[in-house]
């Protein structure tokens, strides 16, 4: 009997040992001892058209209707699929794409979009101004068909179709970052209509560089060349994005070869990915994350309070602990690549650690009965996430210097509960990424009254906001560039270093993991991709 | 027998009613909005009433609950708030992913834990039984998610012997067989471990009965008394045991669909439950909670043919 269960653990070893039909992944190999003497090969002619490109994501998209929702696995998949009226160039500024030109009228409230003639959507009939408007609409008319694209195109009145291929566009109020807005998805008019919004969602008809072969939930999508793309015939016949949600699962699919690029690479595995062979990009994300104040709730109302926590942590060792090579220390809520930048100024500015002053700007405050020694501090976090060891931190700087302090953590939707209300937590972690590539778009939700951010989580509709309001509502009705910079320079040094109402911590950084053979790979600073693009192709080295 | 039958069918709708509820009532009492969760936080208010009306969470929980029952007797568990989707959809889109790790799952951890655990009982205090015991404290011990990225690195890195992710196609399928090798080698690691356990315990008992001594000194050979006489008795406990086991693995086994990337229903569940979606919760809890007591009144059922004495009225 035992003779028999050995030898069957032997054959099992020995026949699994034999290999299977796997891709073995390129591993790397020391440099040699001396220059090689064999020649040079050949460089490459250019891309080698053909191939299939599967790219790991961190997370599963959710739906593939391109106007219905906006998670970042959903959009990667859309940009594929179907097109926006305009694009983002690589300076992230607004560039033609099925518009081909554009006017605003001297109000800044009626915009003009002339499209481009040749487009033609996956079955071959043609994207006209119908087209346009029926897409903005679907989601204007109906706030609950996508709540999260409704809120960025809100200001928008009506779209008409003029022409054919003239789009009208009236907005209820000028608004200079509307071309960020006005960067929907077209989608076919005449495919919604007839396959109904259930069966669209599950193969969209658009006009992008590829269509919708199959989605099975939960494992991926695969995506065929669209051959008649009006842009640029994709050199890739095929690409596969599969959710592979758990870093290590997919870091470990990159170096076996199962998976061609993964996105959002944690920096523990970038050595083993890199040991593998395979490049490792690294891309500033337009994100920021801070530590907000609550103005509501004393003594966060007090200024002295607020600075008492800038001095009290050094902020610099806290990221470099918590985020390592992950993300860069922000000192203003501009992320690189947005505009308008002073970053070495602000960090100039940005308080000192220095536990001395905390202390006694902590004296004064008991003095002047702005609080009390036994005040407990909570910080509100959402637990799992490095945010809660931010909030950990925080807490021990404060307690060094004599606050009672405490972390107040929960799951994701609970916390949102409680930083939006106002009965506990006097900071809370957080972070943003800019719906729109324009300062706007980070101003207007992190410090206007209005906002559900500024005026619930900062508490911003029970203080004194509104010269802060006037501000971000000039900066975004003024359309001259110099004269927005102006103003959104003069908000950040009201927000961060004269009233404090954040402490900025950190601009992510994603790591993006690749085959080397994968080429002209373009790695996009938001959510989304352009991988086939004006100025992109991505293409397989055979 | 039929009685019996029809009896235990007929208790599993008050059981599943009673498990609707709670599920519906826990959701609904913890912390958090479903539609601030769903539709992030940037979400205008105007947006977010106007979703909240469409997802009828607007309306009183007496209303939201019978509106469901409604539809659930019409064979409607609802349309999931985050996939836009029928909850019955998704739901038996991944059920079919489940039963198989489930079933191979089991399969593994049976073929290892009887012959281990057999002899183990056999050859007490033996090297083989010191080694059982180790193999049931180790897989009962170690994560499974710890024990599937192990597992993911050696074998399907290192020695390159199976795929790392995904399902690659039925189970009928070459592909198929592959990609489920290194999740239910995973998942049966840890459920070896009591079954052994089990195996040992129960076959122990059985082996110090008196009709084991009869059967021995009639001549039978110790192979004949072993599996014909003892094993056979030793497995009622451990069908048990294999019932709770396979009830829960049908429910999902979260940590190694996610590392595998295993579209079941596990990974459907977590969505659901941190996304506060709150009709897939629900969908997914009365199928678990359905295939759960179906498998355990099999399980009851069997016992009539381990052990003739056992019968129903």
């Amino acid at each position: 009997m035992l003779r028999r269960i050995a030898m069957l653990c032997l054959v099992t070893v020995i026949a699994g040992c034999a290999g299977s039909p796997q891709q073995k992944a390129p591993t790397s190999t020391p440099a040699p001892a001396s220059t090689p003497t064999a020649a040079p090969k050949p460089a490459l002619a250019g891309p080698t058209p053909g191939g299939t490109l599967t790219v790991a994501l961190n997370t599963e998209p959710v739906h593939l209707d391109p106007n219905r929702v906006n998670d970042c696995g959903s959009v990667f998949v859309h940009d594929f699929i179907a097109d926006s009226l305009v694009t983002l160039d690589e300076n992230l500024n607004p560039a033609p794409h099925l518009a081909e030109s554009w006017e605003a009228s001297p109000d800044g409230i009626t915009w003009t979009f002339k499209l481009r003639k040749d487009v033609k959507f996956h079955d071959g009939s043609p994207l006209t101004a119908e087209d346009v408007a029926f897409s903005f609409h679907r989601i204007l008319d109906r706030p609950e068909f996508s709540a999260a694209k409704y809120t960025k195109i809100n200001m928008i009145q009506k779209v008409e179709a003029v022409d054919p291929h003239t789009v009208r566009v009236t907005l209820k109020r000028p608004y200079s970052p509307f071309l960020g807005a006005a960067r929907q998805h077209i989608v076919s008019k005449k495919a919604v209509e007839a396959m109904g919004e259930d069966a669209y969602s599950k193969k969209p008809i658009a006009s992008g560089p590829f269509k919708v072969q199959s989605w099975v939930k939960g494992e991926g999508v695969v995506l065929v060349r669209n051959e008649d793309y009006w842009l640029t015939k994709a050199h890739l016949d095929k690409i596969v994005v599969r959710p592979i949600v758990e870093q290590t699962s997919r870091a470990l699919s990159l170096v076996a070869g199962e998976v061609d690029v993964a996105l959002e690479l944690s920096d523990q595995m970038l050595a083993r990915v890199r040991q593998a062979g395979m490049e490792v990009v690294k891309t500033p994300m337009l994100n920021y994350g801070y530590l907000g104040m609550r103005l509501h709730l004393a003594p966060g109302n007090d200024t002295r309070f607020r600075l008492m926590v800038k001095h009290a942590v050094d902020w610099d060792k806290l990221v470099e602990a918590v985020y390592g090579e992950g993300a860069l220390r922000a000192y203003g809520p501009v992320a690189p690549g947005l505009w308008p930048r002073e970053a070495d100024k602000w960090k100039e500015q940005t308080p000192k650690y220095d536990p001395e002053k905390a202390k006694q700007l902590l004296a004064e405050l008991i003095r002047d009965g702005a609080m009390k020694a036994d005040t407990e501090i909570g910080i509100l976090t959402h637990s799992g996430s490095p945010a809660e060891k931010v909030a950990e931190i925080v807490v021990s700087s404060l307690r060094a210097i004599g606050v009672k302090a405490n972390v107040k953590a929960y799951e994701w939707a609970a916390f949102l509960e409680r930083v939006r209300g106002d009965k506990e937590g006097h900071m809370y972690t957080l972070g943003t990424t800019a719906a729109l590539t324009d300062p706007d778009a980070v101003f207007n939700w992190l410090y206007h009254s209005k906002s559900s951010h500024g005026g619930l989580m900062v508490g911003l509709r029970k203080v004194d906001n509104s010269e802060v309001d006037k501000l971000i509502e000039r900066g975004a009705a003024v359309l001259d560039r110099a004269e927005r910079e102006k103003i959104y320079n003069t908000l950040t040094q009201k927000v961060v270093f004269e009233n404090n109402y954040h402490v900025p911590l950190t601009h992510n950084v994603q790591f993006v993991g690749m085959n080397p053979k994968v080429q002209d790979l373009y790695d996009l600073p938001i959510c989304g991709n352009a991988y086939v693009s004006a100025t992109h192709n991505v293409w397989i080295k055979k | 027998m039929a009685q019996y039958v029809a009896r235990r069918l007929l208790a599993l709708v008050p059981t599943v009613l009673g498990v609707a509820l709670l599920a519906f009532l826990l959701m609904h009492l913890t912390p958090g909005d479903p539609v601030q969760a769903l539709v992030g936080e940037e979400a205008s208010d105007e947006a977010i009433a106007a979703m909240r009306t469409k997802m009828g969470l607007d309306r009183p929980l007496p209303i939201q609950f019978g509106l469901f029952l409604l539809g659930l007797a019409q064979g409607d568990m609802g349309q999931s708030l985050r996939f836009a989707d029928s909850v019955s959809t998704l739901i038996f889109e991944r059920l079919p992913a489940t039963m198989e790790l489930a079933g191979v799952a089991l399969v593994f951890s049976v073929s290892m834990a009887i012959p281990l655990g057999v002899v183990a009982a056999v050859r007490r205090y033996s090297l083989w039984d010191h080694f059982s015991i180790f193999a049931g404290l180790f897989g009962a011990a170690v994560p499974n998610f710890w024990m599937g990225i192990l597992l993911m690195y050696f074998l399907g890195v290192e020695l390159d012997l199976f795929p790392l992710t995904g399902r690659g196609g039925p189970l009928w399928t070459s592909g198929g067989w592959h990609h489920i090798m290194l999740p239910a080698l995973t998942l049966a690691t840890g459920l070896m471990g009591s079954t052994t356990r089990l195996v040992r315990d129960s076959m122990l008992e059985i082996l110090s009965m008196d009709y084991v001594r009869t059967a021995r000194a009639k001549g039978l050979s110790e192979r004949h008394v072993i599996y014909r006489h003892a094993l056979k008795n030793a497995f009622i406990p451990i069908v048990t045991n294999l019932g709770l086991q396979l009830g829960f693995l049908l429910g999902g086994s979260v940590l190694v669909e996610t590392v595998f990337v295993w579209p079941g229903v596990g990974r459907l569940a977590v969505q659901a439950i941190t996304g506060k979606d709150f009709p897939l919760v629900q969908g997914v809890t009365l199928v678990v909670a359905t295939t759960f007591v179906l498998v355990n009144t099999l399980v009851d059922l069997t016992y009539g043919l381990l052990d003739p004495r056992i019968r129903y009225a």
